[in-house]
């Protein structure tokens, strides 16, 4: 591997990371998931006819659908279902945000696909309303319409049940 | 059409908890290791004789030593990926993967040098050293951990040592003066402040409160408290 590629990964390596963690690959499975999406992007197939996360974001799509695939078959634990771990006081905090975030990985296995990924590249993977729209090649309009009842869904779940507890733990 | 505001953007009104969870999911990053893992299973599987970078990223990637031997460092070969997927619309139908490569053979360690990069020149560009340099593992992953962990450390002790308590608070208002959760730690403060009985400072601090906060839920709590 040459150092263009090296860089080009480790200037990625983030974006690909978080997307295909909210898109639902187990967290044992992101490191595999992560190589096949740069093995793929670094064959030089990108045609330059989108932005590279936008293809980057292509490639995550498919491989978290296999790794998903793969976890079911499997019969793996989703991430958002992992067990809690034992912690000491001082980690408490730490704990606390992992349990939300895990909270936040619940709620996105309710959404649908085509709203999740809008969600995910909107809120997680920072790309614009129009880069999704060619990312996913649904009309902008429909991008918005699923960003919103992703929203809404999202806030729902997780007001039921990882705010409540948290505003809870605070206030009490 | 305008671009909605995202939940975790200044000035988004959404819950400051959700803003708070959205900035941790919108942070989330591999480690160094498995940031070295990711590079050298590439590496593993990717023939420099078959692969090209895209050239839009050649100038972006030109000089860059991003961190390179650190990552290139030590260990075990990791696992290369399954040839399981294809490449999105943009790429041809032709685009597919080579076998998978057996886990955990063994890298030369001359091998993992060679394929870090060169280190930086001076035709590195300002906003690719950016990129490195935020793709590259930091404590920033915890800082949202550290921030949320010292008001629940306050939260706990704030009944057997409101003094410690109230320290606390003041300890996150230096390290996250624009945390999220700055009503969750000025709530903190004035019951501490209150459990103190320094309550003049608290009922005066509290209507700076209400101003700020006129819809809290701790609004009525910390009333409540400074009424005893």
């Amino acid at each position: 591997m040459s150092g263009e590629q090296a860089a080009l990964i480790v200037e990625h390596a983030p974006f690909v990371w978080r997307v295909l963690m909210h898109l639902g690959v187990p967290r044992g499975r992101l490191e595999d998931a992560s190589q096949e999406v740069f093995l793929v992007a670094l064959r030089g197939d990108f045609a330059g006819r989108s932005s590279f996360q936008t293809f980057l974001y292509g490639v995550c799509r498919n491989v978290a659908h296999a790794q998903r695939r793969r976890s079911r078959e499997d019969r793996e634990i989703p991430s958002a279902e992992l067990p809690e771990t034992v912690v000491q006081p001082a980690q408490e905090g730490a704990l606390w945000v992992k349990q939300a975030h895990q909270q936040l990985l619940a709620a996105l296995e309710q959404l649908d696909d085509v709203e999740r990924e809008v969600f995910v590249l909107f809120e997680i993977g920072e790309l614009s309303m129009e880069e999704i729209a060619r990312a996913t090649g649904s009309p902008l309009s429909s991008c918005y319409s699923r960003l919103y009842a992703a929203r809404d869904r999202v806030h729902a779940v997780l007001r039921r049940r990882a705010l409540s507890s948290a505003r809870q733990e605070l206030k009490s | 059409m305008n671009e909605p505001k995202r939940w975790s953007s200044a000035g988004s009104e959404v819950d400051p908890v959700l803003r708070s969870l959205l900035i941790h999911a919108r942070e989330q990053r591999p480690s160094t290791g498995e940031l070295q893992t990711i590079l050298r299973g590439v590496s593993a599987a990717a023939s420099p004789s078959k692969r090209r970078v895209p050239a839009f990223a050649r100038g972006v990637a030109l000089g860059l030593s991003l961190a390179g031997a650190g990552y290139a460092a030590g260990g075990l070969w990791p696992k290369p990926p399954e040839p399981a997927v294809v490449a999105p619309p943009d790429a041809p139908p032709s685009a597919k993967l080579e076998p998978r490569a057996p886990r955990n053979s063994a890298m030369p360690a001359s091998a993992a040098v060679a394929a870090a990069p060169a280190p930086a020149s001076a035709r590195t560009s300002p906003p690719a050293l950016r990129a490195v340099s935020s793709a590259a593992p930091t404590t920033a992953d915890e800082e949202p951990a550290r921030d949320a962990g010292l008001l629940q450390d306050a939260r706990r002790i704030m009944l057997g040592d409101p003094a410690r308590a109230l320290t606390l608070t003041r300890d996150h208002e230096l390290a996250f003066p624009e945390s999220v959760l700055v009503e969750e730690r000025q709530a903190l403060r004035l019951e501490a402040l209150a459990r103190l009985g320094r309550h003049a400072e608290a009922q005066h601090e509290l209507e700076g409160f209400e101003q700020r906060f006129p819809r809290s839920i701790y609004r009525r709590r910390l009333q409540s408290l400074l009424a005893r």
